[in-house]
């Protein structure tokens, strides 16, 4: 409950407190809604409460995927952001792919990124780009993105290591990289940012099964706990996979509008009736998450608990615990649970 | 490693369940020819650093044209097989077609669901600007010969394209690699 309290008080505000304090954050979705969802395992979208105070020592980033149309809508969204920043800010924000659509040039780089975000920019939050298949491979070269020439790479907040890949080329090169750079990390929290999902509910495209294959076997034995992706133009929860919280969150400029499957057993929580960006609150052992409506409502919100890693000796890096893998020394640290509030 | 290890051990399974491993000599071979384009590659990328063409002005666009032209000018007589030679094209087209025909009809649809439908495609060209990339299979990229970072292989139509990422040039082609799929 302390946690509930801290983060209510963090993120959601004052009013927040009090509704945590009494009832919890289920209590939360009863709050008066936004539009009504077409998704039955979806939250109703609801008001994102004011004039939260900031946390101290947390790592606080925001997500966007698919965002770059240059449309009244990314505006929207990128203004939603801004509103949000202002309430809580947040450091940076990751892209995960489709940042600019339709052609790489300057007028491009204005009208699809600088503008919509350049109230965000304006405040120095830093935007980490990963590529999306209509991106062109000219984007890394862009300071604004901060892939340094590469197609991936890493970095590191306070207790969080990033990892962006280049999920529309998964070659040896960038595989092997990957589990050198996941196997050197002591990070706290590892978290995997690309393009096209591992998993997804999405009508579309759906779940990435081939390239899957490829990285799910280094994200789960180096302990990756969190994947974000896009693609999809929906924004979707997927629950746990073999111990790792997967999201797609590919409506941050386009929408597919009633894309979800409605009978995937993937889908933890959904929403496919607007855009959508979201926010990460990383402290210690916990991981904040909301997903954030153009129209700033909360669709969906949760947290991410850390398992205690179990010790060494008592159990094999690939020992399943009723919540997924659960963590040895040099093993995977699993997370505990996947909550939505 | 280990996982990499792995994951390389199986592919292996299946490229000799579906197809015949490549002969190791026409790989050397394609791979000399990589390199050889890519030591022209580093040449031009010189000879424009020494022309004063900034390689960070414009977001780096005006360099990377600049460096496709430059390629182009320098490979104006590159046909279709100067990489992808005679003697590895066949054993890239049967890797291609096993590898794809063992995959489930979603799979397939999928993997062509976004490769843009393009009718000529020429050494030289350009890759239609602002056409979306398709992704390429990991499992079908751990089977094809390495490449080095300034190439990849890329679907664009029918055709499996060698692609200069930077100078977004097709590089060569090795057309008819996808068979028609529903």
């Amino acid at each position: 409950m302390f946690m509930l309290r801290t983060f209510c008080r963090n993120v959601l505000g004052a009013a927040a407190i009090i509704a945590c304090g009494v009832t919890g954050f289920h209590a939360l979705q009863s709050v008066p809604t936004g539009p009504t969802t077409a998704i039955a395992s979806v939250q109703s979208p609801r008001p994102v409460a004011t004039q939260p105070t900031a946390a101290i020592g947390s790592v606080r980033f925001a997500v966007i995927g698919d965002s770059g149309t240059g449309d009244t809508e990314q505006y929207d969204v990128a203004a939603a952001m801004a509103a949000s920043h202002g309430r809580l800010p947040f450091e940076l924000v990751i892209m995960l792919g489709d940042n600019v659509y339709g052609g790489w040039n300057r007028k491009a780089v204005i009208s699809k990124f600088e503008l919509p975000y350049k109230p965000l920019l304006d405040a120095g939050v830093q935007f980490y780009a990963s590529l999306g298949n209509h991106d062109a491979s000219a984007e890394r070269s862009y300071g604004g993105f901060h892939m340094d020439e590469q197609r991936y790479y890493t970095f590191t907040r306070s207790n969080v290591d990033f990892f962006a890949l280049d999920s529309n080329y998964m070659d040896r090169s960038q595989l092997t990289w990957l589990e050198r750079t996941l196997q050197a990390s002591r990070a706290t929290w590892k978290i995997a940012f690309f393009h096209h999902p591992l998993y997804s509910s999405g009508g579309r495209h759906g779940s990435e099964k081939d390239l899957r294959g490829a990285l799910e076997p280094l994200l789960i034995r180096y302990g990756v706990q969190v994947v974000f992706s896009g693609h999809d133009h929906v924004y979707e929860r997927v629950k746990p996979q073999r111990g790792i919280t997967y999201f797609v969150c590919g409506s941050s400029g386009e929408l597919r509008r009633g894309n979800l499957d409605k009978r995937s057993a993937l889908t933890a929580a959904g929403f496919d009736l607007d855009r959508a960006f979201m926010l990460i609150d990383v402290a210690d052992d916990t991981l904040h998450f909301q997903a954030i409506s153009r129209t700033n409502a909360l669709v969906d919100s949760g947290r991410i608990t850390l398992a205690a890693p179990a010790s060494p000796a008592a159990s094999s890096p690939w020992q399943e615990s009723p919540h997924g893998l659960r963590g040895t020394e040099n093993g995977p640290q699993r997370h505990r649970d996947t909550e939505n509030h | 490693m280990s996982i990499i290890l792995a994951l390389l051990l199986s592919t292996h399974t299946v490229l000799t369940e579906g197809a015949t491993p490549m002969d190791s000599v026409a790989v050397t071979l394609f791979q000399d020819r990589i390199a050889e384009y890519v030591t022209l590659r580093h040449q031009s990328t010189h000879w424009l650093s020494l022309k004063g063409v900034d390689p960070d002005a414009s977001d780096g666009v005006a360099f990377r044209r600049a460096l496709a032209d430059t390629i182009r000018l320098a490979r104006r007589r590159a046909q279709p097989g100067n990489i992808f030679h005679s003697a590895i094209a066949p054993a890239i087209l049967q890797l291609l077609r096993s590898e794809l025909a063992a995959r489930q009809p979603e799979e397939r649809r999928a993997i062509f669901a976004e490769v843009p439908r393009v009718l000529t495609l020429r050494v030289n060209d350009r890759y239609p600007a602002g056409d979306p990339v398709a992704t390429m299979p990991a499992g079908l990229l751990l089977l094809l010969p390495p490449l080095p970072p300034e190439l990849q292989y890329r679907f664009l139509g029918r055709t499996l394209i060698l692609l200069d990422v930077d100078a977004n040039l097709v590089v060569d082609v090795l057309p008819y690699s996808l068979p028609r799929y529903p």
